[in-house]
């Protein structure tokens, strides 16, 4: 997503990603210990979920609007030996798809925020500026040359931005109107590439990864299980079994180390929304008891530790930390997942709900915080929040 | 009687691979199938068992060929970035084998052809060279900057160890050129931007600094070699370096006093690794924060470590699932492949660790041993009481079958290692066959490279644990001689090397300056 992106792929090449240091936030001595749901939902503030209305979608297309073509950042390193001088590759704004919104995968995943909320309100006032843009980027030789590009490019954005490319096709197949058909055209070559070399990705993963950051393999699968279920039987299959020997075994999540300096996600909450739907209900339950502590108790809590106050009083202190905010939009999703996976007369729904609108009622105020550092994506991530909870989507 | 025991306990081990690869529905070719052999009875046994060989002495022609080679590689430019847009084709350099130690380590914005961080895909770079590189840069020849600074060190070893040879004066008219007091200045302003770049707080946490751990380590190994020679210009070389010896130093010990946890991976990223060559420097120099900062990092992620999967060793085609332990375990070095498929996978205390070597091409290829770069470690960190008995926790016996990959000389490769994914398509034209036949030629003389430097790595470990033995211990003359089938695997593959010119002279001279 920005700068704590470039760095963790710098560590990764490296080999060091390891290093990436863990700050446990120390628990105030006096937190309230609670022994059932009751007692700890009594001491919840009550918020209401935000509802995706025509002021929401507005508000969330500007974000998206605005940084589909403000290009990618230029690069600039430190010269060893060998100085740089950059140049737009030629003719990119037709022979390159996602060049704006800071990086490969924010671009694709603003793409999806319009395309969805263009789906949900296809009469906004800015319905055809979105129209327009959709257009401009979604055109046969701007995708062309992405795919071109991504044949020799190895594994970059491999799963994270693959996964992105598929959700945003699912929400363009599945959608009656007659731009997407063209533009869904358009985009299929790409996602069949995307889609195969997933599968082979998942198929030869040896162990998942675990972080809180963009390679997260339980966050892929999620992304890209709804465009799996609909359009690639062999995709939905790998995400099935990798999930079944890679997840299945695990118990007792390690909330405790959780969140990382620079997550945007929760590890064991995205395990366990992505197994809440691919497991049936009966083994589910019992799974989710042994993986995740219970919502009151005290090991739960780091999985929703909001931002402290010096966050939100310093902005610059939120610029170095942009994830913190995504974080909260991520979780909210998670909870809202789980809660969509449950049976609706657990008791723990409504709590989840509630956890969710805590989470992102913290980070709705701040998503202007950090300007561009934090517009290229939290708009797509809270609107994947708000479609969580069908309550709120008209 | 033996061989039936032997039968059925390799039996009973393959049924064991066997079960455990069919719960985890591993793909076979990523697996190295073999079975270890069965136990031996006692260190006798094995004794017997074992090729005599007797280490390689370090005459004069040792000499050398190890100090001409990086003489070779120390003015030659580090390659331009030869990713899209940098000027040239992006077909793969066939005029020598990559350096597998490369592909860990590339400098901010100078991605390798072929990188995976996406370079080109807007922003296409024209590349020129630096002015002045050579009077403001000391390390930038010799394929990357670790290996310069490791070449650099082993040209000091050789001159060192042969101070009348004919290589005197060719190493030191390089020193001169490379180790001027501009030239190190030059190092270290580069070196605190590029931290700037990362975070622009002082000593903060700067993830991803380029070369730390590894490139730090070799400096700091460089500077203690300076340090302890008494040598006129050599005091001055050493003078020149020290505020960037001081930094690097200080970066260092912050590195290692904030991981969560160690690396494990055998690549040269492995916290042991650096540590012990950190351990060097804080010596020579006496850099008490240094050592402290190492010895208590390492007591806490290693003193409690239970045995080590030593079996997990076995030296495997780089491609076939990282080479042994490369993947970057989750969690400590446990031995885990013995344990039962079904039993839950507990992650209590499970770290979320690194992205396996899939992902963007992390990890890095093994060149060393995770198991012997822990113990040798430690034989630095613990009084020799407590070094036995960790020791004697940790390794499983030497006479052990699971401790048998440790015991033989890795095999020599016949044909390039499987690559990672099968290429899109064959170009069955005469140019494509006989580009893909340079191709595979190049992979196989890295492969080789790298199990030389591996097999070096080994042996310098085993030596430094035999030292720290006492030596009315049974075991020591075991470990010397696992060193020499080690070390003398390591010089033959290195014979004709065409690909670790860089960086084989210095792993071999760390070798024989260990056993010295």
């Amino acid at each position: 997503m920005n700068r704590i992106w470039i760095g963790l792929l710098v560590a990764a090449n490296a080999g060091i990603a390891q290093t990436a240091v863990r700050s446990h936030v120390e628990r105030p001595k006096n937190d309230p210990v609670f022994t059932d749901l009751s007692s700890f939902v009594a001491s919840l503030p009550v918020v209401e979920p935000r509802p995706l209305d025509r002021t929401a979608a507005l508000q969330l297309s500007t974000m998206p609007l605005s940084c589909m073509d403000h290009p990618q950042p230029r690069p600039t390193p430190v010269p060893y030996i060998w100085e740089a001088t950059y140049t737009p590759v030629a003719d990119y704004e037709t022979t390159r798809a996602f060049y704006g919104c800071y990086d490969w995968h924010s671009a694709v995943n603003s793409a999806w925020t319009l395309v969805r909320i263009l789906k949900t309100f296809p009469d906004l006032p800015t319905a055809s500026a979105i129209r327009q843009k959709l257009n401009d980027h979604f055109g046969a030789s701007n995708i062309a040359g992405d795919l071109q590009f991504f044949k020799t490019a190895g594994t970059f954005e491999l799963p994270y931005g693959y996964a992105w490319l598929l959700r945003l096709q699912y929400e363009l197949r599945s959608w009656n109107d007659s731009d997407a058909v063209r533009w869904a055209a358009n985009i299929q070559p790409m996602a069949t590439y995307m889609s195969e070399r997933m599968t082979t990705y998942l198929k030869e993963l040896q162990q998942p990864v675990r972080t809180g950051v963009h390679p997260n393999t339980a966050m892929a699968m999620d992304n890209a299980l709804g465009y799996a279920r609909s359009f690639d039987p062999a995709l939905e299959s790998e995400i099935r079994s990798s999930a079944e020997r890679l997840f299945r075994r695990d118990v007792r999540c390690n909330t405790a180390a959780e969140p990382g300096p620079s997550d945007f996600a929760s590890p064991c909450l995205m395990e366990a929304a992505i197994m809440s739907q691919l497991m049936d209900r009966d083994s589910f339950l019992p799974w989710l008891d042994s993986f995740l502590p219970p919502l009151y108790s005290t090991e739960f809590r780091p999985l929703t530790k909001g931002l402290g106050p010096e966050f939100v009083k310093n902005p610059a202190a939120i610029a170095s930390k942009s994830h913190i905010v995504g974080l909260a939009f991520v979780r909210a999703t998670s909870m809202g997942e789980l809660a969509n996976a449950l049976p609706a007369s657990d008791a723990r729904v409504p709590v989840l709900r509630r956890l969710a609108a805590i989470q992102a009622a913290t980070g709705f105020p701040l998503m202007g915080a950090v300007g561009y550092d934090g517009s290229h994506y939290y708009a797509s991530w809270a609107t994947t929040y708000l479609i969580t909870n069908p309550r709120v989507v008209p | 009687m033996h061989v039936v025991r032997r039968t059925i306990a390799a039996g009973l081990l393959s049924l064991g691979m066997l079960s455990t690869r069919a719960a985890t529905q591993q793909p076979p070719a990523r697996r190295d199938s073999t079975p270890i052999r069965a136990d031996y009875r006692d260190l006798g046994e094995l004794l017997e068992n074992l090729p005599t060989v007797a280490p390689r002495p370090f005459d004069e022609s040792l000499a050398l060929w190890l100090g001409a080679l990086p003489l070779s590689c120390l003015d030659r430019l580090q390659a331009r970035p030869g990713g899209r847009g940098a000027g040239r084709a992006t077909a793969p350099d066939t005029s020598r084998g990559r350096n597998p130690m490369d592909s860990g380590a590339t400098a901010r914005g100078a991605p390798p052809a072929a990188a995976n961080n996406g370079a080109g895909y807007f922003w296409v770079a024209n590349y020129t060279l630096l002015n002045d590189h050579d009077r403001l840069r000391a390390f930038w020849g010799c394929n990357d900057w670790h290996s310069a600074v490791a070449a650099t060190w082993a040209t000091i070893r050789v001159l060192r160890t042969y101070p009348h040879s004919t290589l005197n004066d060719l190493t030191r008219e390089k020193l001169n050129a490379h180790l001027g007091r501009a030239n190190l200045d030059g190092e270290l302003e580069f070196f605190r931007a590029t931290a700037a770049a990362i975070n622009p707080i002082p000593s903060a946490s700067q993830t991803g600094l380029f070369e730390r751990p590894y490139g730090f380590s070799w400096l700091l190994e460089l500077a203690s070699e300076l340090h302890t020679w008494p040598d006129s210009q050599a005091k001055r070389w050493s003078g020149n370096m020290a505020p960037l010896t001081a930094w690097m130093a200080d970066s260092l010990g912050a590195y290692f006093t904030k991981l969560v946890e160690p690396i494990r991976s055998g690549s040269q990223g492995n916290t042991a690794l650096n540590m012990t060559l950190a351990l060097d420097y804080a010596d020579a120099a006496h850099d008490t924060k240094l050592r402290n900062a190492v010895v208590s990092t390492a007591r806490k992620f290693y003193l409690a470590d239970s045995t080590c999967s030593t079996q997990a060793e076995r030296a495997v085609p780089a491609a076939a699932g990282g080479g042994g332990r490369g993947s970057g375990g989750r969690g400590p070095n446990a031995d885990t492949t013995r344990r039962a498929p079904t039993i839950p996978n507990d992650l209590t205390a499970s770290s979320r660790g690194a992205p396996p070597p899939t992902q963007f091409g992390g990890g890095g290829p093994v060149i060393t041993s995770p198991c012997l770069s822990e113990a040798a470690l430690m034989a630095r960190v613990l009084d020799q009481r407590a070094y036995v008995a960790w020791l004697d926790r940790v390794l499983p016996p030497l006479e052990s079958g699971r401790f048998s990959p440790l015991t033989e000389a890795i095999a020599i490769p016949t044909g390039p290692p499987i690559p990672p994914t099968p290429p899109p398509a064959a170009d069955t034209s005469p140019a494509g066959r006989a580009a893909a036949a340079v191709v595979a030629a190049n992979a196989l003389a890295t492969e080789r490279a790298r199990l030389a430097g591996l097999s070096f790595s080994r042996a310098q470990s085993m030596e430094r644990i035999a030292r720290a033995l006492p030596s009315t211990d049974h075991r020591v003359a075991a470990w010397h001689r696992l060193s020499a089938i080690q070390a003398e695997r390591g010089f033959e593959l290195m014979k004709d090397d065409q690909s670790g010119i860089s960086w084989l002279p210095a792993q071999a001279l760390l070798y024989l300056t260990v056993r010295k």
